[in-house]
């Protein structure tokens, strides 16, 4: 009997014949590879076609008028501007950090990782109104503070301003430098340490040529993923740069889209520009760096010294917990504050407090109440949608020989490096001319949201599936199970823990999305975000930061959930996850 | 004076006790092996050696320095030893030429002078012509030599190496070991090995310290260690051994008389035991002889049926009966017997050795 | 994968078809062309109507409340600016996904833009009598419903001893100023007009000020309640109106020199499928009920029977700059860029 001895053959062998078995496997992984085709593969054509002029004539003239307009020229240069200076920012902040909570004896070592991992979680354009909060010139809370003390006139700090933009993404994309130089940090062998110490290195002679050397490639290859990041965040960019006349490229590309006519082919050449810089910023991160990187991931028996600190454990701590203020604390702690507030401009005290901002937030404002409702079945929707579709294209990588897996894999994980923006402009440019009318529904909103996020359930997925022996489902099999009794009674039940984290995985981003939303929605479709984005614009900011609170108390929720079910933390970041 | 003189050392990592009061001393030129089960604390003993670790009571002192004591340790860096770890510890992102030129070049030596004793060393360990590649293009053996080569270059006084082949396939391993004897009979450095395995040890030390649970269970060379173990621990964990149970009748200076079943032997004892009560009575299983009755002097008969025989290739291994006791006893490949067979087992007094009958110094097996 | 692929466009059209089959998608019956063939019952069955519309939200809620009182007929509106409801109307238009039964836009130039698409219905309502000719199209497809004026609007604590009386006045207040217009270019109507009455260096006299930048009229308002900045140019008259009758520090003054003032219109969608709602809902906002509604929000009505609000001047006191909207919608790439050129920053250009 073949099965009994499949225990030794390779693992090739023992997958699946599935070239002639058609049936029912075949057809539930098909439907799933077309719709990844259609709606990953498909948009992406026509933003190519679109940059081209297609369909109202073809010829280059539309991306070379994109490239020498001033106006684009100066939103590339500031976007470029806005990557660099987050990404220095992100090694300024995030690798001591990360040197403390790895290699140090400072105290709350815990709480600073997990605020960081809170100001990443928290969505990016909620921390950039709450800096408006705090920073605006005049009546933010802050500049309010400053003038107090030290006598100002006006308020000396403007968050309206490029150095504006950097650090509120700044000290949200941060935690890609920390969490990889944290990694990095923790798998470096003390042996590696000790042994140079042995042949006279002083401590700062290794930390010099011995550490730094080798947590360098982590170090800058999260600075590139901050960077990459960066270049897509429409909200804040929108938030904060629009009022201070600063463009960026996903915002021209949002106001070539909005203003009537609609000019597509220039939308789709400033989109394949973003989708360049991108990739060439990715394909250096994993082609070079993650090759240069020494680090053994998940390293076996580890072990790490403990830098006994002295009395430098508490600047450091200092500075941490500095750090983690502005990007976590700070911006939670106004948006709270605002919700709770008869009026912000108001001083703090108990007189001024009230619920009515909840109240019309949560129950009365029409758009509000519908964004809620929206996000929470397009969320839903999405996540169900990607966690299906992923586990069909890990179970085709894992359980199956069937060619060009690999391709479809590939195909799969291409969304995470594509900014919100883009993916939205693909779309309308592929759905729009469809026979089918989604546009102006929810369902262009899904097809985006799964588009977008199916690489995170495909990770997790596979991720879940690779940890599950297959000779679990052969054991099935053997004993007459069909395929999808095999499915059914084995390996769900074994990877529904991993599943659901890839359904929240999906859900949490779905939830507060906002670069592609903008681009899609329509009267009747608005998300959360768009409500928040709307009602900013409108200057009700007290019902906006209720808004933001339900979002943040969401959001924050189902992270928990997600770390505890997956009983790890949310330290292995390796690709640019998607937000905004 | 003793080289290295290790005094009553204490270390306990909370309530986890790993040294008691280890005194120890190594001379120089020797090759000094701590061995023991995992746990034992030997490669505490040896981090505290090298400085990694401060003792919570005792001294080392090294050429009459004291470099550690539980005031003050003279930090690893500062006390020119070398050390050879178990993952050998090669920094990835140096070639093999920077990894062992590193010591010198801390040192602030002129280039040419590190060029020359680097590629001296490196020859000297066998890695001619991989100067220039990357710890992740080596073998795991060779980079053990890149890590011993980096050790040696800096000519230490002393080198520490914590269980360097263990990670190595049994070939490798073997032909390792000889290399490194030879290597330390040449340099004369000073050599602190630890390992668990046993034969190793023997294979490569002047002195075997042997561990467990913390304390010095015996010091002495493989020979005395193996032919004369101090107690039951040590006995079992040198190599096989029969343990047998026995009543001790009399008792006078060096020997001892002991019933055995039914039977009465003469055994070796060196530790203070008690007039009465039980002993055990360990005899080597390569010791026994299986013959005739006819007795000659300074040996043991004893009476026995076959149980069991194995032909292992070189040796036959018999399970015998000696009334109502198992022993093994492995002999020469041209005698088989037949189970059930009658044999005497002749085993001369040297070789059995009698010991206190202690739980606490039984090795599980 | 055939198989697969064509049960895969099978699953989405039955989505698709979900939501396209709703009441009356093939129904894309002419409805009512005039006021009097408006069948209420119908209106009433239809059961609501689908607004978009750049009004502002607490007058539109206001003259929604009222009409869904007399007539239990519910209003679902979208409010952006001028050129995101164009935009959408224009976008949907395309798409063969029309949503909205009626528009209505600050700037006349977006409805003459739909008109020239054919994506407007021609209705004759008796409202037509009571608004000047030039302000409605002679074939009914729009109409006026309210004329904006961009004023000065000053924070009273800042300015109130030596309140700014002409536009050449802020030029002095230099760090001071703010004005608004979405990142489409909203705000750029009522510049242009006030460059091509008064010139181009008004324009640039205000841009050395480094004025504030701000998305919406109603944000505008809040800076100079806050006293954030102290003067603005070119704000919604209906909102200096509002901010000053509530009490807050603010107040608001025409140039003699002459006001920048914005046609808004409005009309029915030929595509409607709920077009005796459109139309009834359409008579409510032009009829004399509706824009007394709109002037008790502070906006001057285009019907000449109504009253200008309370407290405001009457439009035939103030000098009026008007905008060629066609001459505006043709060149309108150009102006834009001047107008970046001039104040830079995000003018959808």
């Amino acid at each position: 009997m073949p099965a009994i001895a499949s225990a030794n053959l390779p693992a090739d062998a023992r997958r699946a014949p599935s070239a002639r078995r058609f049936g029912l496997q075949g057809v539930v992984l098909g439907l799933a590879v077309a719709l990844l085709l259609f709606l990953v593969g498909y948009p992406l054509l026509w933003l190519f076609l679109g940059a081209l002029g297609v369909p109202q004539s073809f010829g280059l003239e539309h991306v070379q008028r994109a490239f020498t307009r001033p106006q684009n020229y100066a939103a590339l240069v500031n976007t470029l501007q806005l990557a660099l200076g987050t990404g220095i920012m992100s090694i300024f902040i995030g690798v001591p950090l990360a040197w403390a909570t790895a290699r140090t004896d400072m105290p709350l070592r815990q709480v600073v990782h997990a605020l960081v991992a809170l100001s990443y979680i928290m969505p990016p354009y909620l921390t950039a109104l709450a800096y408006i909060f705090l920073l605006g010139p005049d009546a933010g809370h802050f500049n309010r503070l400053l003038q107090g003390a030290f006598g100002f006139e006006s308020g000396p700090l403007n968050i309206f301003s490029m150095p504006g933009v950097i650090f509120v993404i700044g000290i949200h994309v941060f935690a890609f430098t920390y969490f990889l130089t944290h990694s990095a940090l923790k798998s470096v062998d003390a042996s590696l340490e000790e042994s140079a110490q042995m042949l006279g290195a002083r401590r700062w002679q290794t930390a010099l040529r011995i550490n730094l050397p080798l947590v360098a490639p982590a170090v800058t290859g999260g600075a590139l993923l901050a960077a990459i990041d960066s270049l897509a965040l429409f909200g804040p960019q929108a938030i904060i740069g629009t009022p201070a006349q600063i463009t960026f490229l996903p915002t021209r590309i949002y106001a070539t889209i909005g203003s009537y006519p609609p000019r597509w082919a220039e939308a789709s050449a400033l989109s394949l520009l973003l989708v360049v810089l991108t990739v060439a910023g990715l394909a250096v991160q994993r082609g070079y760096l993650e090759r240069r990187s020494y680090v053994t991931v998940g390293g076996r028996g580890v072990r790490t010294q403990i830098i006994d600190l002295g009395a430098w454990r508490w600047p450091l701590l200092a500075f941490c917990l500095i750090v983690v203020f502005f990007s976590a604390v700070a911006p939670i702690g106004v948006l709270t504050l605002n919700a709770f507030s008869k009026s912000w401009t108001d001083p703090l005290s108990l007189s001024n407090l009230t619920l009515t901002h909840f109240n019309a937030a949560l129950f009365q404002d029409q758009v509000a109440v519908r964004g809620i409702l929206n996000s929470l079945k397009l969320a839903t929707a999405a996540a169900t949608i990607a966690v299906v579709i992923g586990a069909a294209v890990a179970y085709l990588d894992l359980r199956t020989n069937v060619r060009g897996r690999r391709i479809l894999d590939y195909l799969a994980i291409l969304p995470l490096g594509l900014p919100g923006t883009v993916m939205a402009v693909g779309i309308l440019l592929a759905f729009i001319r469809l026979p089918i009318p989604i546009y102006g529904t929810l369902w262009i909103l899904l097809a985006a949201y799964v588009a977008r996020f199916i690489p995170l359930a495909t990770r997790s997925a596979n991720a879940t599936f690779r940890q599950i022996d297959p000779s679990l489902e052969e054991a099935g099999r053997i004993t007459g199970a069909s395929w999808l009794h095999a499915i059914r009674r084995i390996l769900m039940p074994l990877s529904r823990p991993g599943l659901l984290v890839a359904f929240l995985l999906v859900f949490i981003p779905a939830f507060g999305e906002l670069s592609a939303t903008i681009l899609l929605y329509t009267g009747g479709t608005e998300t959360i975000a768009i409500a928040i984005y709307r009602l900013n614009d409108l200057g009700q900011l007290e019902v906006v930061s209720a808004l933001a609170v339900f979002t943040i108390v969401v959001v924050l929720t189902l992270a928990a959930l997600v770390n505890w079910l997956s009983g790890s933390s949310w330290t292995s970041v390796e690709t640019p996850a998607v937000r905004g | 004076m003793a080289f290295i003189d290790i005094a009553g050392i204490d270390k306990s990592f909370g309530k986890f006790k790993a040294l008691s009061g280890i005194d120890l001393t190594i001379a120089e030129r020797e090759f000094m092996t701590f061995l023991g089960p995992s746990g034992c604390g030997k490669t505490t003993m040896l981090r505290t050696l090298a400085g990694f670790l401060t003792p919570d009571k005792g001294s080392i002192h090294v050429a009459g320095q004291l470099l550690s004591s539980q005031q003050a340790v003279v930090p690893p860096e500062e006390r020119r030893m070398g050390m050879v770890f178990q993952n050998y510890a090669v920094w990835p992102h140096m070639s093999v030429f920077e990894n062992v030129a590193f010591g010198l070049r801390l040192q602030k030596l002129a280039r040419a002078e590190i060029a020359e004793r680097v590629d001296r060393i490196i020859s000297a360990v066998g890695l001619e012509g991989l100067e220039r590649r990357h710890p992740g293009q080596l073998s795991g053996g060779q980079q053990q030599r890149v890590a011993l080569a980096r050790s040696l270059v800096v000519e230490p006084s002393i080198l520490l190496l914590d269980e360097p082949l263990s990670n190595l396939d049994a070939k490798l391993r073997e032909r390792m070991r000889t290399e490194l004897k030879t290597l330390q009979r040449r340099t004369g450095i000073t050599f602190v090995y630890v390992t668990h395995d046993q034969a190793e040890a023997m294979a490569l030390s002047d002195r075997i310290v042997v561990f467990n649970q913390g304390t010095v269970q015996q010091v002495g060379t493989p020979r005395d260690v193996y032919e004369r173990p101090a107690n039951l621990f040590v006995a079992d964990f040198m190599g096989l051994v029969n343990k047998v149970p026995g009543t001790l009748i009399e008792r006078s200076e060096g020997s001892a008389r002991i019933r055995i079943g039914g039977q009465t032997i003469e055994a070796f004892t060196a530790d203070g035991i008690d007039t009465t009560g039980p002993v055990i009575v360990a005899i080597r299983p390569e010791a026994i002889r299986l013959g005739n009755a006819d007795q000659a002097a300074g040996h043991n008969v004893l009476a026995g049926t076959i149980m069991e025989s194995s032909f292992l290739g070189n040796i036959v291994d018999h399970q015998i009966d000696v009334g109502g006791l198992l022993m093994r006893v492995q002999g020469d490949r041209q005698q088989t017997y037949a189970p059930g067979a009658a044999v005497n087992l002749i085993v001369p007094i040297a070789e059995c050795v009698a010991m206190r009958s202690d739980p606490s110094q039984q090795v599980n097996t | 994968m055939w198989i697969a692929r064509r049960s895969v466009l099978k699953g989405l059209a039955a989505g698709g078809t979900v939501t396209l089959i709703g009441p009356g998608a093939w129904a894309q019956a002419a409805g009512p062309a005039e006021a009097g063939q408006i069948d209420i019952a119908k209106a009433k069955a239809e059961g609501k109507l689908v607004l978009y519309t750049s009004l502002d939200t607490q007058i539109v809620d206001a003259i929604n409340a009222e009409f869904t009182k007399r007539y239990g007929i519910e209003v679902q509106y979208f409010r952006g600016g001028s050129s995101d409801v164009t935009s959408k109307v224009l976008a949907e238009a395309d798409a063969g996904r029309p949503q909205a039964d009626m528009v209505d836009a600050s700037d006349l130039a977006a409805l003459l833009l739909m008109k020239e698409r054919g994506l407007l219905k021609p209705f004759k309502s008796p409202a037509m009598d009571a608004v000047a000719k030039e302000l409605r199209d002679p074939d009914g497809t729009w109409i006026t419903d309210r004329l904006t004026q961009a004023v000065i609007q000053f924070n009273t604590k800042e300015f109130g001893s030596t309140p700014p009386s002409t536009w050449a006045d802020l030029g002095k207040a230099a760090g001071r100023l703010v004005y608004f217009s979405s990142p489409y270019g909203d705000g750029a109507p009522r510049l242009y007009t006030l460059a091509k009455h008064l010139g181009w260096d008004l324009l640039k006299v205000l841009a050395a000020t480094k004025p504030l930048r701000v998305q919406t009229p109603q944000v505008m308002a809040q800076v100079l309640e806050r006293g954030e900045r102290g003067a603005g140019f070119l704000q919604n008259d209906n909102i200096a109106w509002r901010s000053k009758l509530q009490g807050k520090p603010t107040d608001y003054v025409f140039p003699a020199v002459g006001v920048p003032t914005e046609i808004g219109a409005c009309g029915l969608l030929k595509s409607s499928t709920r077009p005796h709602a459109a139309a009834l809902y359409y008579e409510w906002w032009m009829g004399a009920e509706g824009q007394a509604i709109l002037v008790k929000g502070g906006k001057y009505s285009s019907r000449t029977d109504v009253a200008p609000p309370e407290g405001s001047t009457p439009l035939s006191k103030l000098k009026l700059l008007t905008l060629d909207y066609a001459e505006y919608g043709k060149n309108k790439v150009k102006i834009l860029d001047q107008m970046a050129s001039t104040f830079g920053g995000e003018w959808g250009n």
